[in-house]
């Protein structure tokens, strides 16, 4: 083990501007007790099923793959040389605190759970693409100061529910941008993302497989409808009721109809689920239509091709049309009325809601947060899909309401939540099963086996970058190298985009793998006549074959060469011995091999 | 052949009924038949696409001299009664062997959501994601001699996906065919290649142990294996339209879109089922005038081109063409001398493959003000296509969610199929 610890001095010499050769892990901070106590309690749940159903867990993995997935998880990169080479200093029974004391210190994982909570909250970059008034990247920045500080789920999620002002320097407004600030889709939205429910399917008919009804959802969206984009920003209105056209007054503004849409149940459905997306000014201001920076948004209709309501954003100064028939809709929550606080100000509404949605009592929000946090951590939800929560059954109710109670007793503490789960057994239980075991699927289902995660685009980039740095590209790093490192990231992440709001990644496509056999990231750092090039330095400076093999694996892969790996490779570097053209080469070769192993591509 | 449905609705019989007439009085007198393909049914479609909402007026429905027309001159074309805009010259030269729809009618007037029901004949879910018609027909033609891509897209920015169907029936994305097709070429040569996917195989193997049939299920190697078999296919030549004569290169226009839809018709010489080319920048909300025109340029050169270049190879009647947009633009022109989005009768053009071609069918008005005369939906277009390339629009599918959806929900438009 020496060894390669001596070589990967130079390596990272031969990177950095400071003579800083990486920081040590400090095992001083003791990790919180009370994580530890809900961690013991997650796994003695899960042991009590493992017994129950007759399944033996996986074997739990050693501190480097331990320290891959957790900087994968958590840093959204691998580790590097460096960091690997501080672990390895450490005392063997002190290993794994320190891996999780140093985490949760690292100012990456501010941001990699601040683009977490903002793909809950608004969906993936490719959700909606930024505009004049939609700011992604600024919400991300502002989530991830609020996480740096710890600041409780309930409190951001309030803030992101009533927020006022321009989605520059009000970044928390851009939930309500993200849904275009309509009443419908804020409703949809909100459910979905901080209750995992699912109720605007009951937007327009009544959900046949839950309690939902057509005006739970509509009672939801009325609490948005005093809800306005001004030219200064997101603002609530002292006045304003969302009312539904009724239906003759509707079909008669239509004009025409669509002929298409062939009224047997499943394309009737399928219509009335599309009106939510559909707000149409029917009030023929035709050269509006569509028009993306339109923000004349006081009075919409939703024009409904079955006679069904027709909703209209009702502005007190500009009555409608009296021949309209409309029918008011009042406020109101679809479950436990009680925890809505009375309506009161200009912004009552939308605060009640966020205090409804928020409160201790409410079913859902804690649920929803621990849930998407599990499938995020441990690779499957406790419940999927996770904004099914009222209408699947949860692989493991007990252990739901487990994490909801103490997730909620900490005061939706989500550094604590994600500490507990990350420091838990279950966490370090291997991907790979003994000889013998039984099915793998049964085992998966009860977690008592790690599944495979797919490396998003951004923790590819940033993992096939930092494969061939000796330290880590975080903040210490120089500015240049850190642009550098950003500018292949993104030039990388191009090519390989996840998409929409999906939580997990993509499959992979043929292209993303032609990018990584032949394109110029993964090229460029395994050349093998580059002098400052990894191969050439691994060629060079390696005193043997073992520690360049070592190196190698430990820089990609986060493991050593298993022994019919160092028999193979090493025979080829045998074969070569003397000729270090030669030898830069096969190690260049075995870069490229280890950059496009799946072992390299997903986390195991 | 699909069946028709038993339950046609009143409203729709009305409708096909008014669309008939409509090709009857607007031109196609005498729609006929592109010859040969009378019993055999389409083998490919080629999407030309243009991104951003392409105006109707300045394509194939112009209505000059009016409130609305703008500076835009119409042209005679062969078919008769039927003008198009004047820049598209050659086009109009070609219209007997053109369908043109003029009364596209839908619901969505933002990109992103009109893009995604143009292409799939659906509208957007938050439940549910559709497959691009190319990406249906590359799923349902998918041919085991192509070594390539089923489904390739050039030049869009967001390419047609697979939806529900998979991702790996999402587009091949390609730039310009001036430049080659990246990481195709491996940067070691061949031999070291197979140098590195032996070492590649011995750490999977190692990898598997454990993990089985879960390692294989990720796909990562066996994407490794068909990269490398496009890598070594000659049919990756098609994408290099520099193999071409210089003439016919010329044909097509010195444009990335004329050069794709020149790359477009060697990827169906070699058998690939489903071409999108792209041709951006539509969505002229200023000046529109002015930056339509090298547009309709691109259009007219690549597509008049693709048309004769294909007869000529006795492709076309195997080769379906559709020109479409996500929506058209207002007749109304804003005071920046721009055009805004429109869904209430905005046009797209359809050729080859067997259709009935030499006709157009629905109307606008030429104020603007009226709805358009019997409006048709991009479900019923795809339909249309579908039955020609003999493909059940019918056919239920699962989503990943489990979910039953039916691949195509319109109804075919007769007067182009007979």
């Amino acid at each position: 083990m020496r060894a390669w610890i001596l070589l990967s001095i130079p390596l990272g010499l031969a990177l950095s501007f400071s003579g800083d050769d990486g920081r040590g892990v400090s095992a001083k901070r003791t990790p919180s007790l009370r994580s530890q106590a809900l961690g013991a309690s997650i796994d003695s749940r899960l042991s009590a099923r493992w017994s129950e159903r007759g399944i033996q867990p996986a074997a739990e993995v050693d501190e480097l793959t331990l320290a891959r997935r957790l900087w994968l998880d958590l840093l959204g990169t691998i580790p590097s040389l460096a960091e690997l080479r501080a672990l390895e200093q450490t005392p063997a029974a002190e290993r794994r605190a320190a891996l999780l004391e140093q985490v949760f210190a690292d100012p990456r994982f501010n941001a990699v759970l601040a683009e977490r909570l903002a793909r809950i909250a608004v969906g993936g970059r490719e959700t909606k693409q930024d505009d004049l008034l939609y700011r992604r990247g600024r919400l991300v920045t502002w989530l991830t100061a609020q996480v740096r500080q710890n600041r409780p789920w309930d409190e951001l999620v309030r803030e992101l529910l009533t927020a006022e002002g321009l989605s520059t320097d009000a970044p928390a407004v851009n939930f309500a941008v993200s849904q275009d600030v309509d009443p419908v889709k804020l409703a949809a939205r909100t459910t979905r993302a901080f209750l995992g429910v699912r109720i605007d399917c009951a937007q327009c008919h009544d959900h046949p497989f839950t309690r939902w009804r057509q005006r739970d959802f509509e009672g939801l969206a009325a609490f948005f409808a005093r809800t306005e984009r001004q030219v200064g920003g997101v603002r609530d209105q002292a006045q304003g009721e969302l009312e539904f056209q009724l239906p003759s007054a509707a079909a008669a503004s239509m004009g025409m109809g669509m002929g298409s849409m062939a009224p047997d149940d499943e394309a009737h459905r399928e219509a009335k689920e599309q009106e939510q997306d559909w707000p149409e000014d029917v009030e023929a201001k035709e050269s509006k239509e569509g028009d993306d920076e339109d923000d004349d948004e006081e009075e919409k209709l939703v024009r409904a091709p079955f006679g069904q309501p027709v909703r209209v954003v009702r502005d007190p100064k500009r009555p409608l049309d009296p021949a309209i028939q409309t029918r008011t809709v009042q406020p109101r929550v679809p479950l436990a009325p009680e925890l809505l606080p009375a309506i009161e100000g200009r912004r009552g509404r939308r605060r009640a809601l966020a205090a409804w949605v928020t409160h201790p009592d409410n079913p859902f929000f804690a649920r929803a947060l621990v849930n998407r946090f599990w499938l995020w951590l441990m690779g499957r939800g406790l419940v999927e899909p996770v904004d099914e929560l009222d209408s699947s059954a949860p692989r493991d109710e007990v252990l739901l309401e487990l994490l909801a109670r103490e997730f909620r007793r900490s005061g939706y503490d989500l550094r604590h939540l994600i500490r507990a789960i990350v420091g838990t057994r279950a966490y370090a239980l291997s991907s790979a099963q003994a000889e013998g075991a039984g099915e793998a699927e049964a085992a998966l289902e009860a977690m008592a086996l790690r599944p495979l995660k797919a490396l998003r685009g951004d923790q590819l980039a940033s993992a096939v970058l930092q494969s061939t740095s000796f330290r880590a590209y975080d903040e210490r790093r120089a500015p240049l190298l850190r642009l550098a490192f950003w500018g292949g990231r993104n030039g990388f992440v191009e090519r390989h985009a996840d998409d929409l709001a999906l939580e997990e990644p993509e499959e992979e496509t043929l292209l993303q793998r032609l990018h990584l056999l032949n394109g110029d990231q993964v090229t460029e750092r395994t050349k093998a006549d580059d002098p400052f090039g990894t191969a050439q330095r691994l060629a060079l400076l390696a005193p043997d074959d073992a520690v360049a093999l070592d190196a190698a694996f430990l820089a990609t892969l986060t493991r050593r060469p298993s022994p019919a790996e160092r028999d193979y490779f090493g025979g080829l570097l045998a074969e070569v011995e003397g000729e270090n053209g030669k030898r830069a080469e096969v190690l260049a070769d075995l870069l490229w091999c280890l950059l496009n192993t799946t072992e390299f591509a997903w986390s195991r | 052949m699909e069946p028709l449905k038993p339950h046609l609705s009143r409203r729709e019989l009305l409708r096909l009924g008014g669309g008939a007439l409509a090709s009857l009085t607007l031109g196609g007198l005498w729609p006929r038949r592109a010859s040969a393909a009378e019993a055999g049914h389409a083998k490919a479609l080629i999407v030309l696409w243009l991104d951003g909402g392409a105006s109707q007026l300045e394509t194939f429905d112009p209505h000059p001299g009016g409130k609305i027309g703008g500076p835009t001159q119409a042209i005679a074309t062969k078919q008769k009664g039927v003008q198009f805009a004047a820049g598209l010259p050659r086009l109009a030269e070609r219209a007997d062997k053109l369908a043109v729809i003029r009364s596209l009618v839908t619901k969505e007037g933002e990109h992103q959501r009109g893009r995604y029901l143009m292409r799939t004949g659906h509208p957007m879910l938050a439940t549910a994601r559709h497959p691009a018609i190319s990406a249906a027909v590359a799923h349902e033609l998918e041919r085991d001699e192509v070594k390539i891509p089923q489904h390739v897209s050039f030049l869009s920015p967001h390419p047609p996906r697979g939806g529900y169907l998979g991702v790996p029936f999402d587009a091949f994305k390609v730039g310009d065919p001036a430049r080659p097709v990246p990481d195709l070429i491996s940067p070691v040569g061949k031999q070291r290649f197979e140098r590195r996917l032996k070492g590649l195989e011995l750490l999977e193997g190692g990898f598997r142990r454990g993990r089985g049939e879960r390692a294989g299920d990720t796909q990562h190697l066996d994407l490794a294996r068909r990269a490398k078999q496009m890598m070594d296919s000659p049919q990756v030549e098609a994408f290099d339209v520099a193999r071409e004569p210089a003439a016919v290169r010329e044909a097509y226009g010195d444009t990335p879109f004329g050069r794709a839809c020149l790359a477009a018709r060697r990827l169906v010489e070699v058998g690939v089922p489903a071409i999108e080319v792209s041709l951006g920048n539509w969505d002229t909300h200023v000046d529109h005038f002015e930056l339509t025109k090298p547009k309709t340029e691109a259009l007219d050169r690549g597509f008049s081109a693709l048309l004769d270049d294909l007869a000529q190879r006795d492709l076309l009647d195997s080769t379906l063409i559709l020109c479409a947009s996500e929506f058209g633009r207002t007749p109304t022109i804003n005071p920046l001398e721009g055009r805004d989005h429109w869904t209430r009768g905005f046009s797209l053009a359809l050729a080859g493959g067997g259709l009935v071609v030499g006709q157009t069918l629905g109307s606008t008005d030429p104020q603007g003000e009226q709805a358009p005369k019997a409006p048709i939906s991009p479900a019923d277009v795809y339909a249309t296509l579908l039955k020609r390339l003999d493909i059940d629009g019918s056919q239920v599918f699962d989503t990943p969610q489990g979910r039953p959806i039916t691949l195509n929900e319109g109804r075919p438009l007769e007067q182009l199929l007979s």
